[in-house]
């Protein structure tokens, strides 16, 4: 059994270890100056070390903390709406709004575990025709419905 | 009287058509916002953040401020009738909103709630009105140290008073700043951090930052987990909203009190409209003849945080508008629109900027009237909301959010990092990170470390100056005074659980 908060535990171990590393990397990139005349790096390098302290200080004090009970993930919604965002970030430029707008739509309603086919399509006409409504002839922004970029 | 001109100039420019119509603009689109729970007012803010860049500047905080105040309003509506907070400043709303629901009384709390609003949030304007510019006054003799010292003391605040875990909330200040010194350094020219990004150079778009961290991390957190409330509308008539003459007799007193609490909470930096309605319910129980009514439907426990966090929207205002400096997030955001369109925000604003300072609150005058008009009579309109199903609402949200990001600077790869601080939001969600500190420490790194490197300079390298500095260093030492009330607090709550 354990008898701390093993996950705040963990995480604060992370930090220092973040930490280390962004001190490592600031140390061998950039300029430390002086007090007098700060470089680049040297207020970098003091949050970072606040940074490795205060996990320290939370890894500690995980130890005197009760567990708490490990958090649920949604990984279903947590994997589709992060894709659904890249693929409108790939597909914008290269096809256009409205493949953009469909492929998010597609890639966002699986997030939903009752996601039904119908609700797609209704919903990424509805969506696509609103955006192209809305950024395109009601603002005059840059995003041409369709693109091809062969 | 100057002012009597101030408020003239204001009024003229609030009443302008353009920005009479973004102020409706504004309020619609906060009430709805705040009328459907899963979306946040810093979401909302954020979503529609990219269409300011279209507007006038003082056009553009017309309608966000108009969201901002307008989401309060909307926010008590789902708070009452489902039990579920529209915002998180609307939360303790349920405790008395939803049994007056179960009563048979959510017409009258729904107009009782109208009505505190406006209370609340005229209080607080009037308020604004009279101390932004006594504290930008004062400000005017403000250095380096003493905005480097403010700034430390509104971080402090942030991550003290409002988490319950103060240790996660200066974890997220600190990874904040860090990530606010992506990008060019001024003073040098050195591209920091930037992991070889050209995009990075002019630092980490705020935009995307916040619709990450609060947008999608949100919408993965309630994707499944939302469904369309179950209420009978039919019981919200306009002739069921009159309270009877006791609820009124009861209900002055609560909504002063909170008003004034409201008032006090959000001018604080670092605090908010969110802590503001705690405050105020919690007063209101220690005040009460019989604080055994609270809980079970007491007019007093919505009427007292209704006003609180309509008060304190206005009032959070003060050190964003007099200094400079933002208290919220919400307010980052809106400092961001000035940044944005060239206007240094600072003590300074009034004077150089007085159209659009006055013009601002005065339109927050027409904003609450308009919010009334549209909350009394199209009650049943916007319950109706309630009923949508989350499914159909998301993704729309996620395509203003994609959509929105996109089209500030016609950047795919701003749409990537709100991917990437989508799975950070959602991770500090997971592990009880408290986001909001991340993102003033986000909007305040830059400013802090020009004004420490720049009073470091000045000094000749001598770190007392922050202390030598009487402002400076009374300033200072609140900060540590609060850093080392919350810390005792936080330790003394971990106790207990030790000898379980």
């Amino acid at each position: 059994m354990q008898r701390f908060n093993i996950i705040d535990a963990a995480t604060g171990l992370a930090l220092v270890v973040i930490g280390i590393a962004l001190q490592a990397h600031i140390t061998a990139s950039y300029d430390l100056g002086s007090l007098r005349r700060m470089g680049p790096g040297m207020v970098p390098m003091g949050l970072s070390l606040l940074l490795s302290g205060l996990g320290a200080a939370l890894a500690l004090s995980a130890l005197l903390r009760a567990p708490a009970p490990l958090p649920q993930v949604q990984v279903r919604p947590f994997v589709f709406v992060l894709a659904a965002i890249a693929a409108f970030s790939l597909t914008i430029r290269l096809f256009g709004l409205v493949p953009a707008v469909v492929l998010l739509v597609g890639l966002s309603t699986l997030a939903d575990r009752d996601a039904r086919f119908g609700t797609f399509l209704a919903l990424s006409a509805v969506l696509a025709t609103l955006a192209f409504l809305i950024f395109r002839l009601g603002l005059g922004m840059n995003l041409p419905p369709f693109r091809w970029p062969f | 009287m100057d002012i009597l001109a101030n408020l003239g100039l204001g009024l003229s420019v609030a009443l302008s058509g353009t920005n009479l119509l973004y102020c409706f603009v504004g309020v619609v689109l906060g009430t709805f916002l705040g009328v459907i729970p899963g979306v946040g007012v810093l979401a909302a803010i954020s979503m529609l953040f990219p269409l300011t860049y279209f507007l006038e500047p003082t056009t553009a905080l017309i309608m966000l401020a108009g969201i901002w105040y307008g989401t309060s309003y909307g926010g008590s509506t789902a708070s009452i009738l489902l039990n579920v907070p529209g915002t998180p400043a609307n939360a303790v709303t349920c405790l008395d909103g939803y049994p007056m629901a179960q009563k048979g009384r959510a017409a009258m709390a729904l107009f009782m709630t109208t009505v505190a609003s406006f209370v609340g949030g005229s209080i607080g304007i009037v308020l604004l009105s009279a101390f932004a510019p006594l504290i930008a006054g004062a400000a005017l003799a403000f250095g380096s140290a003493e905005y480097f010292a403010l700034m430390v003391l509104g971080l402090i605040a942030a991550t003290g008073i409002v988490g319950d875990d103060p240790l996660k909330g200066l974890i997220m200040v600190v990874v904040g700043l860090l990530l606010g010194l992506v990008g060019t350094d001024v003073f040098s020219g050195t591209a920091r951090f930037t992991l070889g990004y050209l995009e990075l150079r002019d630092g980490i778009a705020l935009v995307a930052l916040a619709m990450g961290l609060f947008g999608v991390s949100e919408v993965i957190a309630s994707v499944g987990r939302i469904r369309p409330g179950r209420f009978d509308a039919s019981t919200i008539r306009i002739r069921a909203m009159v309270p009877t003459r006791d609820e009124m007799r009861r209900s002055w007193m609560p909504m002063l009190r909170g008003s004034g609490v409201g008032a006090f909470f959000g001018a604080l930096p670092g605090t908010g409209p969110s802590l503001a309605a705690f405050i105020a319910y919690a007063v209101e129980k220690r005040a009460a003849r019989e604080p055994e009514r609270f809980g079970k439907g007491a007019i007093e426990g919505v009427m007292a945080p209704e006003s609180a966090n309509n008060s304190a929207d206005q009032t959070s205002f003060i050190p964003t508008l007099a200094l400079g400096i933002p208290g919220s997030p919400t307010m980052a955001l809106m400092l961001g629109v000035l940044i944005i369109h060239g206007i240094a925000p600072g003590p300074g604003l009034m004077t150089n900027e007085p159209a659009l300072f006055w013009g601002l609150i005065m339109s927050f005058w027409i904003g609450n009237i308009l919010l009334v008009l549209l909350n009394v009579p199209l009650i049943g309109l916007w319950v109706r909301l309630l009923t949508i199903p989350y499914p159909l609402l998301f993704p729309a949200v996620l395509m203003f959010i994609c959509i929105g990001t996109y089209s500030v600077n016609n950047s795919a790869f701003d749409v990537m990092v709100v991917m990437v601080f989508g799975a950070l939001g959602y991770l500090f969600r997971l592990l009880s990170f408290p986001p909001a500190p991340l993102l003033l420490g986000f909007v305040l790194g830059p400013l802090l470390e020009e004004h420490f490197r720049r009073a470091m300079l000045l000094s000749r390298g001598d770190p007392m100056t922050f202390v030598e500095r009487p402002i400076s260093s009374v300033l200072l030492g609140i900060a540590a005074l609060i850093l080392i009330w919350t810390l005792f607090n936080a330790i003394r709550r971990t106790r207990p659980q030790q000898t379980l």
